[in-house]
């Protein structure tokens, strides 16, 4: 009997050490394209199509193996002080970089250079996605930043949306200390998804191989942080996530909690107020 | 009157039963197997959500092994099957208690007190355990043993909310001397708000948990 039973349990550590299946796939929701930024595709997304061509530039990088696209968008000529700062820019879960161009559009500006890149799946960007693949991405992303010898490589800013906020914080806690983070609409971890959706306190691990912690990684963050989040976000909720990140974050640290914003809609709800913020965080940290 | 109560619910019983299995299911103890006896049950289901695009419970499962202490005590080890397929352990172990015998309307009482463990590989960070207990009211309908049951499973963490809570009707149907096929439906959480949650839960009545459905097939020997 003893020796089934230690057999038993050695077989169940033996299955244990192999996940056949995770829930990753359900974290992500890339759309494939043929060709980025035609006007067509953007209009659903309200771009203004106010960024000159000749300020775009299409980048591609080697992330895993696979190429993922990107575009470096100088900053406002007219903006001689913002246009030394660059803002890395990882965007959401869904779709790709033709539905956050509109975001690209509101910091070029404000003034400042942006790069932002499709995750692997995303776009034209080879591959899938996954939470190796998107640390990957971001990490090749940074570099490229980080080579242009036309930047300050000191005043480079990370911002992450939703799902990017993971990929910004990695960046920040654990690549390099970036002059500022801004995290807008942030879930907390894979934890507090779990938890959100099956109230018990689960471990994100026994679902997915992404090692999605925003809650974990901010405590390590040395430099200044802005965190947004929408108080009517329905889909990270902002008193279920929010405070998880922003009680751990280490000061220096700014909020904008905003009463009636859901979960994509801070910049047009607020409008200027949007744009004062965010410039005025980053001149305070950032240009001062 | 009881005999009444017994016709409709056995007319009833394949109809539910059939919609049950469509829509996908999950199990508990209902009675004792008695002394010195065992059993092994395969259950699946949960909360009805959308996955795939496909309308269906989650398909958590547990193989389960009882073994009847005496008349009155089983004690039960689960291996929670779809938690292996995510590379995980996931166990539970406890005892069923018969409380009290069915007399007229009044029904058989039952309660499970039980320990759930997890654990993910090379993790040890990740061992979570949850102690639960059911109380489980059954009326055997007839002498072969088909029998209706409910009650409420409740289900403790260190974290808010402490308690997790789901109530549950359920059939029992055997298949032979042997065999056993059990249906629940339950409504999980009903005492949490199950607006804006990451998974979308398909049925919430009253905008609260969500319910779901569980089938189990049991084999006594």
């Amino acid at each position: 009997m003893k020796t089934k039973i230690i057999l038993f349990i050695g077989f169940l550590f033996a299955l244990s050490c192999t996940r056949f299946y995770s829930l990753d796939g359900f974290l992500f929701e890339p759309e494939k394209i043929d060709e980025y930024l035609r006007p067509k595709d953007l209009k659903e997304w309200h771009v203004r199509f106010i960024i000159p061509d000749s300020l775009i530039e299409p980048v591609t990088l080697a992330s895993m193996g696979n190429k993922i696209y990107g575009f470096f968008v100088k900053g406002n000529p007219d903006s001689i002080t913002n246009n030394q700062v660059t803002i890395l820019y990882c965007h959401g879960n869904s779709e790709n970089i033709n539905r956050y161009w509109v975001r690209v559009e509101y910091l070029w500006e404000m003034g400042y250079n942006v790069f932002i890149f499709d995750y692997q799946g995303y776009g034209k960007s080879e591959g899938s996605p996954s939470g190796e693949a998107l640390f990957s991405d971001g990490n090749e992303a940074l570099y490229y930043v980080q080579a242009r010898i036309d930047i300050d490589t000191s005043k480079i800013v990370f911002y992450g949306w939703s799902l990017g906020s993971y990929i910004a914080t990695y960046l920040a806690a654990d690549v390099y200390h970036s002059a500022a983070l801004v995290l807008e609409a942030a879930p907390a971890s894979i934890n507090a998804l779990l938890r959100d959706s099956g109230l018990l306190d689960l471990h994100g691990s026994y679902v997915a191989e992404a090692d999605f912690d925003n809650v974990k990684r901010i405590a390590n963050i040395e430099c200044p942080l802005l965190m947004m989040h929408g108080k009517k976000d329905d889909f990270v909720v902002f008193e279920r996530h929010a405070p998880l990140i922003w009680d751990k974050a280490v000061a220096p640290k700014d909020s904008l909690w905003v009463d009636e914003a859901v979960h994509d809609n801070i910049p047009e709800l607020l409008g200027n107020l949007y744009y004062e913020k965010l410039i005025t965080f980053i001149n305070e940290y950032v240009l001062d | 009157m009881i005999k009444i109560a017994k016709v409709i619910i056995l007319v009833c019983l394949p109809i539910i039963s059939f919609l049950e299995i469509v829509s996908c299911g999950t199990v508990t103890s209902v009675r004792p197997i008695g002394k010195g006896r065992s059993a092994i049950t395969f259950s699946s289901g949960g909360p009805v959500t959308t996955i795939f695009d496909i309308k269906m419970p989650i398909p958590y499962s547990v193989l389960r092994y009882r073994k009847g202490l005496n008349n009155n005590i089983d004690f039960h080890l689960g291996l929670h099957t779809t938690m292996l397929v995510l590379g995980n352990i996931g166990l539970d172990a406890g005892v069923t208690k018969h409380l009290i015998s069915q007399s007229g309307w009044r029904p058989a009482l039952l309660t499970e007190l039980s320990l759930y463990g997890l654990y993910h590989m090379n993790e040890f960070s990740s061992i979570k355990a949850f102690p639960a207990m059911s109380v489980i009211a059954s009326y055997q309908l007839t002498n072969k043993g088909h029998a209706l049951y409910f009650g409420i499973q409740g289900m403790a963490q260190y974290t808010d909310p402490y308690l997790v809570f789901s109530t549950l009707i359920g059939f029992e149907v055997p298949l032979g001397a042997r065999l056993q096929f059990n249906l629940e439906t339950k409504w999980y959480a009903p005492n949490e708000a199950s607006e804006n949650r990451v998974v979308d839960y398909e049925i919430k009545p009253f905008d609260y948990g969500a319910v779901g459905f569980v089938w189990g097939i049991s084999y006594k020997f």
